[in-house]
């Protein structure tokens, strides 16, 4: 994801719309996609993003240009997902809607290459659903998004020992799913 | 290295790009002599980096930033109020066959009225023709013509204006005063 520019960012602050459509277009798909990750449903990850940006906007003026920004969205992004998560039993009701998620822009596409990849994405949320909140954060940052374990433990405001031994833990958790619940399923 | 210090260091930073250089190079020595290791760093490649690496990361439906501009933009509000407006005057257009009807029938009913009343006020329009008959009925025709060339001499003294008076305020109200 690449870095806002200053000037755009100070008018964004000042309510520039056209200015916060530019951070909108640089951080949106990040924010989209760990909310889909950790959702796991396209219509709550819509709601998650819309509830970002305008927390992001209406917030702007608590924001210190001394910090990051990136981490910044990455922290709200995290912390609404989790809130979203706890909202409450009917998102469990919603959740593991996984063909409504890859239907958007793909009418194109060759039929077994989306079967792959919508098996694919299948797989990764079942294997996400097994982690706890805190497991499966550090893994959506790191393994979808890409972070360092030093942004990641920036945007959760936690020890970058605790971003690893979460990794490792909600790894292992994995490796065990593979080798004994899902072995021959994929 | 151990092989349980190699494990975790797979697990964690070694897959994850995070280990420096030199330690990067031992551990990889080590999968290179232990069959153990090197086996659990393919499964952890296979299972675990390989299947989120590739995974698709959608693009954000159009509508998401439509809702969040209209969240955060309080003065497209008066736009909804004239986005109204114009669709009240574009129901007003396709009601134009009727308006044309309705205008076309006020038209013909001012056009009517307009041939069918004669200038000046009731009492103006109605005095001379029941003068006319008073003096049909009271004098002789004669009289008549004598009034009217009275009348006349009367008003070749006065002024224009007052001949112009006289014939705005009708010859009835003049016959009137002449005869009292
Ligand atoms: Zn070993």
């Amino acid at each position: 994801m690449q870095e806002i520019e200053r000037e755009i960012l100070e008018r964004a602050a000042a309510g520039d719309v056209n200015a916060f459509e530019e951070v909108y277009k640089a951080y949106s798909r990040f924010v989209y996609n760990v909310a889909l990750r950790m959702c796991r449903n396209n219509e709550i990850a819509q709601d998650v993003t819309q509830d970002v940006f305008i927390t992001v906007y209406d917030k702007f003026d608590k924001f210190r240009f001394e910090s990051s920004f990136k981490t910044w969205v990455y922290r709200i992004t995290v912390n609404t997902s989790i809130n979203t998560l706890k909202k409450g039993s009917k998102m469990r009701d919603k959740s593991v809607s996984f063909d409504d998620q890859y239907d958007y822009g793909q009418a194109a596409d060759s039929m077994p290459e989306k079967i792959q990849r919508e098996e694919q994405a299948a797989l990764i949320d079942r294997l996400l659903g097994y982690l706890n909140t805190d497991q499966r954060t550090c893994m959506v940052l790191r393994n979808i998004e890409g972070l360092s374990y030093e942004e990641i433990a920036e945007a959760l405001k936690i020890p970058i020992n605790t971003v690893r031994s979460r990794l490792k833990r909600a790894r292992e958790k994995l490796l065990q799913i593979r080798n004994e619940v899902i072995p021959n399923e994929v | 290295m151990k092989c349980e210090k190699v494990k975790e260091l797979v697990l964690t930073d070694y897959v994850d790009g995070q280990l420096e250089m030199a330690e990067k190079a031992r551990l990889e020595e080590h999968l290179k002599t232990c069959a153990g290791c090197h086996e659990f760093a393919q499964s952890v490649e296979k299972e675990l980096v390989a299947p989120f690496a590739g995974l698709e990361r959608p693009e954000v439906p159009p509508v998401v930033w439509q809702n969040i501009r209209t969240a955060i933009v309080p003065e497209e509000e008066p736009k909804q109020a004239w986005t109204a407006v114009i669709r009240f005057l574009e129901y007003l257009k396709s009601l134009r066959p009727a308006l044309l009807i309705l205008a076309g029938v006020v038209f013909v009913f001012m056009l009517s009225t307009l041939f069918t009343k004669p200038a000046g006020t009731p009492e103006q329009i109605a005095q001379p023709p029941v003068v006319q008959q008073q003096l049909a009925v009271q004098e002789s025709p004669s009289s008549t013509d004598e009034l009217t060339v009275e009348t006349y001499l009367a008003s070749l003294d006065d002024d224009y204006d007052d001949v112009y008076d006289l014939a705005e305020n009708g010859y009835g109200t003049a016959i009137e005063e002449y005869f009292l």
